[in-house]
């Protein structure tokens, strides 16, 4: 039955779509073309006005490359895509692009920074961490999985070690964690919210910090000194972490819950405290716990947590397009919601789908409309078209707005009730908890005194046994002494030892009876210490039970704060769109109903009739944030690197000297079997990617120390700065990579005799594109004029489009 | 509300002064965005009050009783006596004369409590004006006043750091202010990393490849003009006038005269360096002088290190003075954290940060004098109690900026200055 039902839709959807051809091109790739369609919808959903045409294939070509393989194509590669005049070819690009192992290299690129952000390395090589990003995104890891590995790694293991480079370049300290953590796995900076609750942010609380650092006090950096100090994640026991707010006055202790943001909470675990420990802390060994909280933190970070899947989704999407869905990606909360929400969850319902491949998500984000869409604005009188339907908008979403006001109003109180009736259900269980705890100080305690008094016992009745011992020889003796004497009786010396010996035999009886007693009063001692000991146990086992029973009256009354909460966040985030809509909306309007200024000193512009005059600025800011109109965005440093290696053709002369030394070291045997000959050339292939990433890692850190971020900070801005000019004009390794050599960029121009191709392959090798006709002439000019200095003048103007805004940015 | 990212960073290198210039004349039509202060002052406020920052470091924790707040005579005092000096009444160790002799310029900030007795920490907190606190990272003075200050002209860096020893390039000291404020490192005082071209290109040469490099731009720009490609291309002409200037960072071109009287060692040449590049307008100069971390023989190496000191010091403040820039300098010498008042049984001192000093001069600062007192043996402040966090609020203030103000980073806003605390209004002029 279920197979007719699916069956026939896909039929029906295959016929719908059998029409569109795009459509059949994408599927033919395997591309699921009706996720693509909805993320497309939605998009839209909320635009009013024109959107952007889709862009030309130059900028798509090298957008695409830059995003999914961090480089921008070769010159061959470019003039193969752009004289392609297939209309599937974009999506087969990207579906290439996608399984080549350059996408897992760009891949750990980007998650080196998302996750470590340029920090000093510490404990574990950035090569050795990068390589097993690679092998990870190489073995289709699934990004939640990889998480999980970063987070529970201690650094033991010398084949996973680089899996401890996140917590050891964090010196494991708690806060830094809890910080990082909360920004880059859940999209919340909870860094203000440590000492009370976020002063400009209503959704960051102070408990949602001390919970998770409840979850990361425990874990420590361990060095072993004795052992070249190498560096290890420790972890303690967890014990109860207690709060107050310094804003409050008088806020009473709050106990800490091991809770991550985004998960329900788990109960917490109650290990007796004779069990803490599989390895005790001490300064020689690194502790190791019975229960681990940094596992537990693992899992709820990343199973089923919505705000981690929407953190994630969030990320993709602004990796491909400069901008997130929430934007800064780490500060998502109610006053800084999602511009498009159901965008946002359905992307993160598509990476549950895809089971957090990162590969298969970006496909269908790279194959949306919304991806392909170009630089340049609609005309004028395109949005001028809109006027009646933005007023139309205007009139529905101001309802829309004024319904959810009313919505948003109920759901506060609501809120407010289910938060209130949360924070009960979790004082009960503090009470409880803070009752666990005190038990469990008690059997500490008795325990601690039932160990002192077994210490001083057991001298004593070792003691005891000696003297027990050491008595029978002395009676013995008294007793034959006493028969001497009565044999002897007129001898005074053996008399008067007989006496001295029943003296003696009398103290030591004395003495030992004194002893005995001692020791039955401590044990008698030691028996009430134990009944009081056993009886704490029952007390805690007993509280612990307490605790175990009101949890899940916790856990239900968080379930229904949770809905509460989601129910409001959804409120609002439709709210603030309703009002951006609105007020694009408006704008429009606006401009349709204002006369269009004419008198411009521009002549150019004064002679271009008005209607087909570029939108206004903020119009068109406004569709850049809507992603109805793409933007200029930047290259990262790494991007950077490789392309300008790329460009110069430096990159090939790597690559062959990396295969040359790859064949010198590896001989090929004769007569190698057909699979022999194949495993050889997968080694081979594999082994020289990895010796060109090598290669690259001088220039790459060196891309990245000047076109980077300052470490710990987000790394998406744009800076420039006179530094990064300097060494791109005048330092050795730019310079060199201009020098002709080896059938590089320099030497291939200036064996082109046709000046008109020196300046097309110029262009496809460096901008990717073929030159405008004006650009052509300038850059032929120029070598007509400086045809005394051929050599040189090649150069120049590779240096000059390498150095252009047009190569430091894309579109 | 939600913020706008639409461009997202449009001042980077790009001046301050000159942008809001732009802006006013309308040269640049795009949207502020972020990365300005929340309320930016007038674009001639600023043209009218240039001010530069002087900060000397004394690495490791230089020795308040054999300096700024010596006791002599007593337990704890040393072998050094005092000396009188310019001002009545306020006496500064004997190893400081010629320091003692410029004391009307100078104001002894003598009850320092900073109760961080770490290298690290102490250091973090007095260039940053706030307590480490987990992982966050605030960017130290020298980037704050490039940021806040840092004017048109750029031919040179706003935050330039001269530190003995060798080494160069850029350190991760700006935090979210980003790496175009982040100190560009003079190590042993050589000129920055890649002024000049390694294939030895002539200026006419080099001005010929920008030039071809604008053309070949201009029909890109028609349609793709931002603030941050007008950022990029300015950032070639700031490094093309950074390499025209390269000589400001050459003290060989000062006279010899002036170099014998900085003195011909490190410091001495590191101070004339640092003259020099005020005076061609850096705006934020730290010169560092190592190594004050004497837990050994802290008394010779105090007559030492202090000979040198005294000497390039005060040769300074007098060359900025007869240059008429000392109203406009605001000098800083700090350290770490001081010394132990007591001995210990090497002859050293070591790290102290309950009752220590630093000295200030130049713009805004109530020169002539000392401020806050310790008790006899110097083990405690007694009158006049300062923090890290109250000089930073200081500096600031003495520089015409208001450190209440806050950075707008990314959709943040950030205070400029620790908002718990408020500058010391009794050392400002």
């Amino acid at each position: 039955m279920r197979t007719r039902t699916s069956l026939l839709w896909t039929i029906r959807i295959a016929l719908i779509l059998l029409a569109q051809r795009e459509w059949f091109c994408a599927e033919a790739f395997g591309v699921d073309t009706r996720a693509v369609a909805e993320l497309d919808r939605l998009v839209l959903k909320p635009h009013v006005g024109p959107v952007a045409a889709l862009c030309p294939d130059e900028d798509f070509l090298r957008r695409v490359y830059l995003d999914l393989w961090g480089v921008i194509p070769s010159a061959e590669e470019a003039a193969a895509f752009l004289a392609d005049t297939r209309p599937e070819k974009r999506t087969e690009l990207i579906a290439r692009l996608l399984r080549g192992p350059q996408f897992d290299r760009h891949m750990s690129y980007t998650l080196d920074t998302w996750l470590l952000e340029r920090r000093p390395d510490k404990g574990v090589g950035r090569d050795e961490w990068r390589e097993y990003l690679t092998a990870s995104l190489a073995a289709d890891k699934p990004y939640d999985q990889l998480v999980r590995e970063i987070l529970v790694a201690d650094g033991t293991v010398p084949e996973s070690r680089p899996r401890a480079k996140f917590l050891l370049d964090h010196d494991c300290d708690p806060s830094g964690l809890v910080r990082d953590i909360g920004r880059i796995f859940l999209g919340r900076d909870l860094q203000c919210a440590q000492c009370h609750d976020h002063p400009s942010v209503d959704d960051y609380h102070q408990e949602d910090y001390q919970n998770l650092l409840q979850i990361l006090q425990p874990t420590y950096l361990f060095t072993d000194v004795p052992h070249n100090s190498t560096l290890y994640v420790g972890e303690r026991a967890a014990g109860p972490v207690e709060f107050h707010s310094v804003f409050i006055k008088d806020d009473p202790q709050h106990l800490a819950q091991a809770t991550v943001p985004g998960a329900p909470p788990i109960p917490p675990p109650l290990i007796d405290p004779d069990r803490e420990y599989v390895v005790p802390p001490s300064d020689t060994a690194r502790a190791i716990p019975r229960h681990s909280a940094r596992q537990d933190l693992a899992d709820q970070l990343t199973r089923d947590n919505r705000d981690f899947d929407l953190a994630l989704a969030n990320r993709l999407w602004k990796m491909m397009f400069g901008q997130g869905i929430v934007d800064p990606v780490d500060m998502h909360h109610s006053d800084n919601p999602p511009s498009h929400r159901e965008l946002l969850e359905e992307l993160a319902k598509q990476v549950r789908r895809q089971a957090y491949q990162l590969g298969p998500c970006l496909e269908l984000i790279a194959n949306t409309r919304a991806y392909q869409r170009g630089l340049d604005p609609p005309k004028l009188s395109a949005v001028l078209e809109f006027r009646d339907q933005a007023e139309i908008v205007v009139e529905r979403a101001t309802e829309t707005r004024d319904a959810l006001s009313g919505k948003l109003a109920a759901a506060a109180e609501g809120l407010k009730a289910a938060d209130a009736a949360r924070r009960e259900s979790l004082g009960k269980l503090q009470e409880v908890m803070r009752a666990y705890f005190a038990a469990r100080g008690d059997v500490m305690l008795k325990q601690g005194e039932l160990d002192k008094a077994r210490g001083e016992l057991e001298p004593l009745r070792k003691q005891l046994a000696d003297d027990q011992a050491k008595l029978s020889p002395l009676s013995e003796a008294a007793d034959k002494a006493k028969l001497a004497a009565e044999a002897l009786p007129d001898d005074p010396p053996v008399k008067a030892a007989a006496e001295g010996l029943a003296a003696r035999l009398a103290e030591r009886r004395a003495a030992l009876t004194e002893l005995e007693k001692q020791v039955q009063q401590r044990q008698a001692a030691e028996t009430q210490l134990l009944d009081a000991l056993t009886a704490n146990r029952e007390k805690l086992a007993s509280n612990k039970a307490l605790v175990e029973a009101e949890f899940p009256n916790y856990r239900l009354r968080w379930d229904a704060w949770q809905t509460a909460l989601h129910e409001h966040w959804t409120w609002k985030t439709d709210r603030a769109a309703a009002e951006r809509q609105i007020a694009h909306a408006e704008l429009l309007i606006q401009m349709a109903d204002t006369p269009v200024d004419t008198s411009t000193n521009d002549e150019a512009a004064a002679s271009v009739p008005s209607s087909a005059l570029p939108i206004p600025e903020d119009v068109a800011r406004n569709m850049a944030s809507d992603f109805t109109l793409a933007r200029l965005r930047h290259l990262s440093p790494e991007q950077l690197a490789w392309s300008a290696s790329q460009a110069t053709g430096q990159l090939r002369l790597e690559d062959q000297a990396a295969l040359a030394e790859w064949e010198t070291k590896h001989p090929s045997p004769d007569n190698l079997e057909p699979s022999a000959k194949a495993e050889r050339e997968a080694q081979r292939d594999r082994d020289v990617r990895r010796a060109l990433i090598a290669r690259l890692t001088g220039s790459v850190n060196q891309f990245a120390q000047l076109f980077g971020g300052m470490s710990g900070q987000p790394q998406t801005e744009f800076h420039a700065a006179a530094d990064q000019a300097l060494f791109l004009s005048n330092s050795g390794q730019i310079q060199g990579m201009l020098q002709p050599a080896g059938g590089n960029l320099t030497e291939r121009l200036g064996q082109q005799t046709d000046i008109q191709r020196l300046v097309d392959e110029l262009y496809l090798s460096v901008l990717s594109r073929v030159p405008s006709p004006s650009e052509r002439t300038i850059g032929q000019e120029y070598m007509v004029q400086n045809d005394g200095q051929r050599g040189q003048a090649i150069q120049e103007l590779v240096w000059s489009l390498l150095t252009s805004p047009e190569f430091r940015f894309y579109r | 509300m939600r913020c706008d990212y639409a461009c997202h960073s449009p001042e980077h290198g790009l001046a301050r002064r000159k942008f809001l210039g732009q802006l006013a004349a309308g040269g640049l039509t795009l949207g502020l965005g972020n990365g300005l202060f929340t309320s930016p002052l007038s674009a001639e406020t600023l043209a009218k009050n240039q001010k530069r920052v002087l900060m000397f470091f004394m690495a490791g924790g230089l020795s308040q009783l054999e300096s700024w707040d010596p006791k002599p005579g007593t337990a704890t005092g040393g072998p050094f006596r005092s000396i009188p000096t310019s001002v009545p009444g306020v006496r500064i160790s004997e190893l400081l004369p010629l320091t003692a002799k410029i004391m009307h310029r100078l104001l002894l900030v003598r009850g320092v409590n900073t109760s961080e007795d770490d290298h690290l920490r102490g250091q973090y907190m007095m260039l940053t004006g706030r307590r480490p606190m987990g992982a966050e990272d605030h960017p130290r003075l020298g980037a704050v006043v490039a940021k806040a200050l840092h004017a048109d002209q750029l031919e040179l860096p706003g935050h330039i750091h001269i530190t003995p020893g060798g080494g160069g390039g850029k350190s991760a000291d700006s935090a979210y202010l980003g790496p175009q404020f982040a100190s560009v490192v003079l190590g042993n005082g050589a000129p920055p990393a890649y002024t000049s071209p390694a294939d030895g290109r002539t200026p006419e040469a080099d001005a010929k490849r920008h030039a071809l490099r604008d053309s070949l731009t201009r029909e890109f720009l028609l349609k793709r003009r931002t603030a941050q490609t007008d950022a990029y291309l300015q950032s070639y002409q700031q490094a093309q006038r950074l390499m025209q200037r390269r000589d400001a960072f050459d003290i060989s071109k000062e006279s010899e005269q002036d170099q014998e009287r900085y003195g011909k060692y490190d410091l001495g040449r590191h101070c004339l360096l640092a003259r020099r590049l005020l005076e061609q307008g850096a705006t934020f100069v730290q010169v560092s002088h190592s190594n004050y971390d004497t837990h050994n023989e802290n008394f010779d190496f105090h007559i030492e290190q202090m000979g040198e000191f005294d000497r390039s010091f005060s040769t300074t403040i007098q060359d900025l003075d007869s240059r008429g820039m000392l109203d406009s300098t605001l000098v800083i010498v700090m350290s770490e954290f001081g010394r132990t008042p007591n001995i210990n049984l090497y002859y050293g001192r070591d790290h102290w940060s309950k009752a220590w000093s630093i000295v200030l001069a130049g713009s805004g600062i109530k020169v002539g004098g000392a401020y806050g007192t310790t008790n006899a043996d110097g083990t405690e402040v007694t009158d006049g109690q300062v923090d890290h966090g109250q000089l930073f609020h200081t500096y600031l203030r003495a520089l015409g900026l208001d450190p209440t103000e806050s950075f707008e980073i990314g959709g943040r806003k950030i205070p400029m200055a620790d908002p718990a605390v408020a500058a010391v209004e009794a050392i400002l002029a």
